[in-house]
């Protein structure tokens, strides 16, 4: 089941189902990878900033970004 | 014959480190023609070749529109009239896949002549991470070095790697995606058809201008129709899809030559969390800040009384020893002058050094990812921390440093408002007159000139903002990649301050030493100071009958401020050597004027050609004076009272 990105527990592993965002926040996204497809390893979730590990490299999100990528868990 | 390398990769993976390692200090550090995008190169010998080392924009790939990208990728194509002999991609083994994707992007644009830089070995040996370096070699087809830009590891195979490529001894074959189907298809045609190297079919086919522009008319149009049909054949921009395609590639080669151990960021993901909790990480920046000023004033106090003792023994050397005119050039023009400004040196180097201490741990970043949602209320962005940090050393770079921001709205407003942000120069000043207050009240009154400062300029961002922007909220949305922490590197910390810091040295050599002759000169004609007919007084009262009334502030002051317009720290040698005895409140007003009424001459150029327009210098000026006429007057008024 896809759910937003903020709604996930910290420590699991997640697959991006698809993003619901404006041209900008997409070109973000897509820059640092996070795209439909892309696993990212769930650091933090609130509050505050979002925490996402993709690819080795740690990324901060603001909460609202974040909840526009949908997600769910893997493995 | 000289041979000029690239250094690409994506931020904070140790280029800049690792230049300096390829060529000791001798880095040179000057703007993108056109634009103010920072350029590094540097140079070293390496057999009977000269090597210049060129340090791209740090980029996550060339497909992005910022202007960073725009530079590496027009200077990859030959825009900049050279085009390196030898690229070098440098990675770090916590996230090979994207300089990997990366090696992959800058094979596209036609080069074969690669290296690969596996970065901060180091590191990764002790997080328990194995990179199989031959395997990479063979599997990316280009060779593979490991380095270590901290110990220095791995920098002498590194000279060898590129020597042996820029000289054609090696011939590298680097890896190619696999594209899909409807991609390679159009790719065929065009290099089978029209004799288009495959690279550039692909990037003309992802649509990159650059590309584009150098095809022949009727080629350009088939070139968009093509892409019009794969793009409906695949349902999305052919642009995603090269990028998934070069992505999954990257991510199939890394797994297969890395090896990680999962744990690696136990540590840092718990210092995560509670460093950017709206509580917790506010607290904790709170008293990181309080510390890093605390410790710059008590130690630079130290510091700037053995400086002052020193000069003490010149002025007495001068006195003894020197006729007039030369006895006053030299003990007010150069030692009270000059010399005044000098002995604040301190305060900045250590102040820039503490601040350059955070940044190289990663603490920064930290900071701009939780004041991202506050930024935003103000129409900023969480980036401007950056700017700000930058800011606190000279507001020059700063300005610049604001492209680092990708909205344009919220790049422009930090731009333009950025300048009150209290620079060293400033500090100089406010140091030097909060000590003409009671010794209890200096600190607070120092803290109480910042804050102003920075309500100041966010007030002046929201307002702007209002302005431009009516109604409409920026989001607050950010992406902003956390480095990983660390114990900073002294190294690097000491270069980057003295880079950052030795500005104010200059500037103490030219700026403050033609105001300081200058003042010296029309203290003296047409009539000595003191018969009141000095260039001086004269210039002086006539600026004190507004000044007076308004603020509180004399002649002397009236003077100190007109010099101040060049650079700030002319305020304070102008006031030593008029020899100005300050009142604590008039100290405290003039010390809050000088921090708010004016961008110096620097900043407004730098915020022109970085704006583009002449009215936003204008705009900065105007404001900036009135804000500073206003608290001014406020605070003068307030204090008279009491
Ligand atoms: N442990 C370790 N740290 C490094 C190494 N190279 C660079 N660093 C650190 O990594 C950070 C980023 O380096 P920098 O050269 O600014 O990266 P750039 O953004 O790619 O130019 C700095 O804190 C460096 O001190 C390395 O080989 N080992
Ligand atoms: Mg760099």
């Amino acid at each position: 089941m896809a759910k937003p990105l903020t709604e996930v527990e910290p420590g699991t592993k997640v697959r991006v189902v698809d993003i619901v965002a404006g041209r900008g926040a997409m070109t973000m996204l897509r820059e640092v990878g996070i795209v439909p497809g892309a696993e990212l390893e769930v650091v933090k979730t609130g509050p505050g900033p979002v925490i996402v590990r993709v690819g080795g490299a740690t990324f901060s999100l603001g909460r609202g970004l974040a909840a526009k990528v949908l997600v769910e868990e893997v493995g | 014959m000289g041979k000029t390398v690239a250094l690409v990769g994506p931020p904070n993976v140790g280029k800049t480190t690792l230049m300096s390692r390829l060529c000791g200090v001798k880095v040179e550090v000057g703007n993108w023609p056109g634009v103010t995008v920072e350029r590094k190169t540097c140079r070293y010998e390496h057999g009977n070749t000269t090597y210049k080392i060129v340090d791209l924009p740090g980029l996550y790939s060339l497909t992005g529109s910022s202007e960073d990208q725009r530079v590496a990728i027009s200077y990859l194509l030959g825009g900049y009239g050279e085009k390196p002999d030898t690229v070098v991609v440098v990675g770090d083994p916590f996230s090979l896949e994207r300089s990997v994707a990366l090696l992959m992007e800058v094979a596209e644009l036609g080069y074969h002549h690669l290296v690969f830089a596996v970065n901060m070995m180091d590191e990764a040996r002790r997080k328990g991470i194995h990179v199989d370096l031959d395997g990479l070699e063979e599997k990316l087809g280009v060779p593979v070095v490991g380095t270590s830009a901290k110990s220095g590891e791995g920098v002498d195979r590194l000279k060898r790697a590129i020597a042996d490529v820029a000289e054609g001894r090696v011939e590298p074959k680097p890896v190619t995606p696999d594209y899909p189907e409807p991609i390679e298809r159009a790719v065929e045609r065009l290099t089978s058809e029209h004799g288009i190297p495959r690279w550039a079919a692909i990037r003309a086919l992802e649509g990159v201008e650059e590309i584009l522009e150098r095809l022949p008319e009727g080629v350009r149009e088939e070139v968009r129709d093509l892409r019009r049909k794969v793009e409906k054949e695949l349902g999305r921009p052919v642009r995603e899809a090269t990028e998934d395609a070069r992505r999954e590639t990257a991510y199939r080669i890394v797994s297969e030559t890395v090896e990680t151990r999962e744990d690696g960021f136990e540590l840092q993901d718990r210092l995560d969390k509670i460093l950017t909790h709206p509580v917790y990480g506010t607290v904790t920046a709170l008293t990181v800040l309080a510390a890093v000023f605390w410790i710059a004033f008590t130690l630079g106090g130290f510091l700037e009384d053995a400086i002052d003792g020193l000069l003490d023994v010149l002025k007495t050397l001068s006195t003894t020893h020197l006729h007039e005119p030369f006895r006053s050039l030299v003990n007010q023009g150069l030692i009270e002058g000059v010399g005044t400004v000098l002995s604040l040196y301190p305060y900045v180097f250590l102040l820039l050094l503490l601040l350059t201490m955070l940044e190289d741990s990663g603490y920064t970043a930290r900071v701009a990812a939780l004041a991202a949602p506050l930024m935003a209320r103000f129409g900023l962005h969480g980036k401007t921390v950056f700017p700000v940090a930058i800011s606190l050393s000279c507001n020059v770079p700063a300005v610049t440093g604001t492209r680092i921001i990708e909205d344009p709205r919220a790049r422009l407003l930090s731009a333009v408002t950025i300048p009150f942000v209290p620079c060293s120069a400033r500090l100089a000043v406010i140091t030097f007159l909060t000590a003409k207050m009671p010794p209890g009240l200096r600190v607070p009154a120092a803290v109480a000139i910042y804050a102003v400062a920075l309500a100041a300029f966010l007030g002046s961002a929201a307002l702007l903002d209002g302005l431009l922007h009516r109604g409409k909220r920026s989001t607050g949305g950010h992406v902003i990649e956390l480095p990983r922490l660390r114990r900073p590197h002294p190294r690097t910390v000491l270069t980057v301050t003295w880079i950052r810091s030795k500005e104010f040295l200059e500037k103490a050599g030219t700026t403050v030493l033609a105001v300081s002759l200058a003042l010296w000169a029309a203290s003296k004609y047409p009539q000595p100071i003191g018969t009141g007919r000095s260039a001086t007084e004269v210039l002086g009262h006539a600026l004190a009958t507004v000044t007076g009334p308004v603020l509180g502030l004399g002649w002397k002051e009236a003077v100190a401020l007109v010099n101040g317009i060049a650079a700030k720290e002319t305020v304070v040698s102008t006031l030593t050597m008029l020899n100005a005895h300050l009142s604590p409140d008039k100290a405290f007003v003039l010390a809050l004027v000088t921090t708010l009424y004016f961008p110096c001459v620097a900043t407004l150029a730098s915020l022109w050609s970085e704006t583009g327009s002449l009215k936003w210098p204008a705009i900065s000026l105007a404001w900036s004076l009135a804000v500073a006429t206003v608290i001014g007057a406020a605070v003068h008024a307030a204090l008279t009272l009491t």
